[in-house]
């Protein structure tokens, strides 16, 4: 746990610096406050509490584990975790082009059989209830504006 | 004779077909969501938000405060069934709740929690007809300097009251702050941290950010905490209702349960959750055999059901009469207020009477269609208990796609959502909170004008906050509880938290 809080507070310490100089080029005081004043004193209490993590973490104050999960899963889960999230940037590059009905038909077949790892015959059924639904409930019931 | 007048203006506008309608929906659906593991209630209400779009300000309102009360409902139904909460509110009930379902006692178990809810929700909208008007008179009185006092207050006491490190909650608040700085600024209009991009002259919309951390976020982490699909045995329901030995014994824990829950429910950080816990606390304490508690006593499901429903009636106060959430599904409910183009505050009940007394008048409403429907609807939902995650996460992961692209009709919000999706997902692997995030993305705009306003007026000088006796009460209050862990560590005690019931 220490070695990933070392790593998330070198991060928060990064975002910090950057957002403080991104903040003094808007400025910060002129006769009134600036549109870089509270986001430069956000950003430098988000890089001094990140300091203090990152202190706290290397002389070990912290000792007792507090997350029980591997940082990297399994290469199962890894591969689940990634495809999934490919399909939903998949159903964005889709949608305005196939239309809301198919790129939904596909996007749920696609996760019920490859991820969920269930039968053709099941995830082709559950893709086709589902895109059916969601596009009478959305559509026609909510008036939704979809492609 | 003024809460007569406004009991009755609140029913007439509750009563109306289709508040009635949209009320149903919203407790059917929260109820749903309650019941299902999975899926939290402030990501449901944020992935819905975009459906109420075509509703009124007023009944888009009642729709979404119907999930939430719906949901504390619901959540109960798993912990007692399947020893799961269904909600983070419902954890508690599971301690007692499930061996009374092992027994044989589910169904009286499901009763009295029911009923206690459906008390503590009555009394919970009295007391909000009676107090948010007082609330309102005062807060009127409240100047730049006052607001930045009382969210400093809220924002610390969310981190506070948060799970895990206090450190890692703080940089979440401070983050979300910074996130709320994107986009023109709201006094000068020039852009902020836009990079050039057009669409983030907005800033990051609030609905796709919550949606991604709270909906796609807890999808892909329970990827890694799904185990194989397998039918869960299900406590067996013999009776529906309790007997009058259990009324009389859980009359005591459901008026204190009330007034405790009540209570806590009004400070920012508390609602459900810990207004549970400290009524299980309590009923332990006081009890003549507090050794029985664990293995299935009526007096810890009625306590902690009671005071988890007032809690949360009483959260609606702070938001509704000050303008400030003080937990996150008020801060979704805050959100959709804003896109509704309603600002809450003190003035909300003056300016939108129809919405205030509206959302009041509907809680009861809704409170009674509860104690009607989740009792005889419990067979619905062991049926739906039973649906394997493989087929619901497809569909919250399309609810997510849809609400977000609905917002604008614009990929770019879907693109926000899947990134903070992702980015959900590595906050729970690192171990951060996302409340306090979303908090602070709700309040920070609010916190800034506030902030750089109260600084004008007093030429500069950060004393004004320490000049004003509502706002120096607020901030040294505020600053003693983020000091007050280093001095519980030096003396062998912890932050009190949700770790003592895990």
């Amino acid at each position: 746990m220490e070695r990933y809080n070392i790593i998330s507070g070198l991060f928060w310490i990064g975002v910090g610096i950057i957002f403080c100089i991104g903040s003094l080029r808007l400025g910060l005081f002129d006769e009134m406050p600036q549109a870089g004043l509270f986001p430069f004193i956000m950003a430098f209490i988000l890089a001094s509490l990140s300091i203090f993590l990152l202190l706290m973490n290397i002389v070990g104050i912290k000792k007792k584990k507090t997350i029980k999960d591997k940082l990297i899963p399994e290469k199962g889960i890894f591969y689940k975790l990634l495809f999934s999230v490919l399909s939903l940037f998949s159903y964005i590059a889709l949608l305005e082009v196939l239309g809301f009905l198919f790129t939904t038909f596909l996007f749920i077949f696609f996760l019920i059989k490859f991820i969920a790892g269930k039968k053709y015959f099941v995830s082709i059924y559950w893709a086709f209830f589902t895109s059916s639904i969601s596009y009478l409930l959305f559509v026609l019931g909510l008036n939704v504006r979809l492609p | 004779m003024d809460i007569l007048n406004n009991a009755y203006f609140a029913f007439s506008i509750a009563l109306e077909p289709m508040s009635l309608f949209v009320c149903f929906i919203g407790v059917f659906i929260g109820t749903l969501v309650g019941v299902l593991p999975g899926l939290g209630t402030s990501g449901a209400m944020a992935i819905l938000l975009p459906t109420t779009f075509s509703l009124s300000p007023t009944h888009a309102i009642i729709m979404l405060a119907g999930i939430y009360y719906g949901a504390l409902y619901g959540g109960s139904t798993t912990s007692i069934l399947l020893n799961v909460p269904g909600e983070g509110t419902s954890m508690i009930t599971c301690l007692d709740g499930y061996p009374m379902g092992q027994k044989g006692r589910a169904g009286p178990a499901l009763g009295i929690s029911a009923i206690g809810s459906f008390i503590s929700g009555t009394f919970g909208v009295v007391m909000l007809m009676t107090l948010a008007p007082i609330l309102v008179r005062i807060a009127l009185k409240f100047g730049p300097p006052e607001y930045v006092a009382l969210t400093f207050l809220g924002l610390t006491l969310v981190t506070y009251l948060a799970r895990g490190s206090l450190v890692k909650a703080l940089m979440m608040a401070t983050f979300g702050l910074l996130l709320g700085c994107f986009g023109l600024d709201i006094i000068t209009g020039e852009p902020r941290f836009t990079l050039g991009i057009i669409h983030l002259r907005d800033g990051f919309g609030l609905i796709p950010v919550m949606v991604g951390l709270f909906g796609v976020g807890e999808v892909l982490i329970n990827f890694e905490r799904k185990t194989k699909d397998s039918v869960i045995p299900i406590s067996k329901i013999r009776e529906l209702f309790p007997s009058v030995q259990d009324l009389k014994k859980s009359r005591g824990p459901i008026i204190r349960g009330s007034i405790i829950g009540f209570i806590l429910g009004l400070i920012p950080g508390g609602g459900g959750l810990i207004s549970g816990l400290f009524s299980y606390a309590i009923e332990k304490k006081i009890s003549k055999h507090p050794e029985r508690f664990g293995t299935g006593v009526i007096e810890g499901v009625a306590g902690p059901e009671t005071a988890n429903n007032a809690g949360g009636q009483a959260s609606y106060i702070p938001l509704l009469s000050l303008g400030i959430p003080c937990n996150v599904v008020m801060a979704v409910l805050m959100g959709a207020l804003m896109l509704k183009g309603v600002q809450p505050g003190p003035l909300l009940m003056e300016e939108h009477p129809h919405l205030f007394w509206g959302v009041v008048g509907s809680m009861y409403i809704g409170n009674i269609m509860l104690l009607v429907l989740n009792l005889p609807l419990i067979p619905l939902w062991v049926q739906i208990l039973r649906i394997p995650y493989a087929f619901l996460f497809p569909i919250i992961l399309l609810l997510t796609l849809v609400g977000s692209y609905t917002l604008n009709n614009s990929i770019w919000d879907i693109g926000v959502m899947i990134i903070f999706g992702i980015f959900g997902y590595l906050m729970k692997k690192f171990d951060y909170e996302p409340a306090p995030l979303v908090m602070a993305l709700v309040l920070g705009p609010m916190f800034e004008n506030s902030f750089r306003q109260s600084l004008i007026i007093s030429n500069g000088s950060p004393m004004i906050f320490f000049l004003r006796p509502i706002s120096s009460i607020c901030i040294i209050a505020a600053i003693l509880l983020l000091v007050s862990p280093f001095f519980l560590n030096m003396i062998g005690k912890k932050r009190p938290g949700l770790s003592d019931y895990e």
